[in-house]
């Protein structure tokens, strides 16, 4: 059954939830310490700017599952003004925000896949995900689990 | 410093008192601002163990009731540590990057006291073939693939002049002799800059020999570049398989690219010495 949670955000208040949503759904995937903080501080940090910059958008959060891995799928959107250059907005220096290497540098590299898709005037839409891997004996107990239900 | 240790102090209180994320979340803003002000993850660590001395004796409690503080506590300080952890990753990729640019410009220098040794090859021996495999040789050190290819000529009549593969492999030997260079030169030639192909991209283009009684050979990757000389004319081509450590990357099909650059010039030199050379009276 695929795990999924939708959270609005239009307020500094929600990424609260969202930062509760993401955390809570990586250590319901199994992820590790530190794993859930770095994934919460990511979508903190997309959060932020979804609000400062396009006022209004949706984070929605999903698990992924794969034979060897399983992850967690963030996708950030807003119809907001867009990004101009993607590609300086990742490098570090392009904003004061980012200059430290916070802001949207700073969440791609806390995560494993970063994907940036923006339109002027249109909106941006972030995808990430980040990847768990799975042991041997929770592969085992899978494939019995299988058999067993077969 | 003491403010931000004060307010670190008071959030944290808030959070080990009724730990959720609306208490927690004081502890990822005190990061940011800790990266901000550019303290140092020390200082973010005094002012962390300074909040727990003074939490732990102001709020005596059971042994238990003291452990699930300091655990409290530690979340937080995990929760304020991840805005250093963003920047020291960026910081690391900054680093790599820079033994990167280190790497390339070692590997100018090496091409550029490589061009001195071609200019001296040409005009000693005036040798064609021999200076190509200084350049095949070369592009084998640079650029750590298996086998190089150099092939002389315009489009339609390029041959091989030279290849440098391991001499011990009857199987490269093989396909040097065997391989079929003109579909690769025809397309480095339309793209009008070197190639980067994966061994999926380069297979509908290049077969192998079968390999008889030896296992044959696989071809795990192809770069190529176009020889040229001043005019534009075509003049060759270059080609490297089989990187030695995995796929061929940018920063190979650029020093592949100046490879060329100085290769074509002195071929074309070498060209002109030789013309030069052939119509002087013997005497």
């Amino acid at each position: 059954m695929e795990d999924e949670v939708r959270v609005a955000v239009e307020t500094d208040d929600d990424l609260v939830t969202a930062r509760a949503e993401g955390r809570a759904l990586a250590q319901r995937l199994g992820f590790q310490r530190p794993d859930p903080t770095l994934i919460a501080t990511a979508i903190s940090e997309l959060a932020r700017n979804l609000v400062m910059h396009a006022g209004q958008g949706e984070i929605i959060m999903r698990s992924l599952r794969e034979e060897r891995r399983h992850g967690l799928l963030v996708i950030v959107r807003d119809e907001g003004p867009g990004i101009r250059d993607v590609d300086a907005a990742l490098r570090v220096g392009h904003a004061s925000r980012g200059s430290l290497g916070l802001g949207l540098p700073g969440a791609r590299r806390l995560m494993d896949e970063f994907e940036v898709d923006s339109r002027l005037d249109e909106g941006t839409t972030i995808t990430m995900r980040k990847w768990r891997v799975r042991d041997e004996l929770e592969l085992l107990r899978e494939r019995r689990e299988r058999r067993q239900a077969t | 410093m003491s403010g931000f240790g004060n307010l670190y102090l008071d959030s944290m209180r808030a959070y080990v008192r009724r730990p959720c994320e609306s208490t927690l979340r004081p502890a990822y803003e005190l990061g940011r601002d800790a990266v901000q002000r550019e303290l140092s993850v020390l200082d973010l660590a005094i002012a962390h163990h300074d909040g727990l001395a003074r939490a732990l004796s102001d709020e005596p409690a059971a042994p238990e009731e003291q452990e699930r503080l300091v655990r409290a506590a530690g979340d937080f300080f995990l929760e304020a540590l991840s805005a250093f952890d963003m920047v020291q990753r960026g910081f690391r990729e900054a680093r790599d990057s820079a033994l990167v640019e280190r790497r390339h410009s070692a590997q100018l220098r090496q091409l550029s006291d490589f061009l001195a040794d071609v200019s001296l090859a040409a005009g000693v021996s005036g040798s064609l073939d021999e200076m190509l495999r200084l350049v095949a040789e070369q592009a084998r050190e640079l650029i750590p693939a298996v086998c190089c290819i150099v092939a002389i000529g315009s489009e339609d009549n390029a041959r091989i002049r030279v290849a440098s593969f391991p001499e011990d492999s009857p199987r490269w030997q093989a396909f040097v002799r065997w391989v079929d260079l003109s579909h690769v030169g025809a397309m480095v030639r339309s793209a009008g800059r070197p190639i980067r192909l994966s061994a999926e991209e380069i297979a509908p283009y290049v077969g192998v020999p079968a390999g008889g009684s030896t296992p044959a050979l696989v071809l795990g990757g192809w770069l190529a570049a176009q020889l040229t000389a001043l005019d534009g004319r075509p003049i060759g081509s270059i080609h490297m398989m089989n990187r030695r450590d995995g796929r061929f990357s940018e920063l190979d099909q650029a020093v592949l690219e100046h490879l060329a650059q100085l290769s074509s010039a002195a071929v074309e030199r070498a060209g002109h010495y030789g013309s030069e050379h052939s119509s002087r009276p013997r005497m």
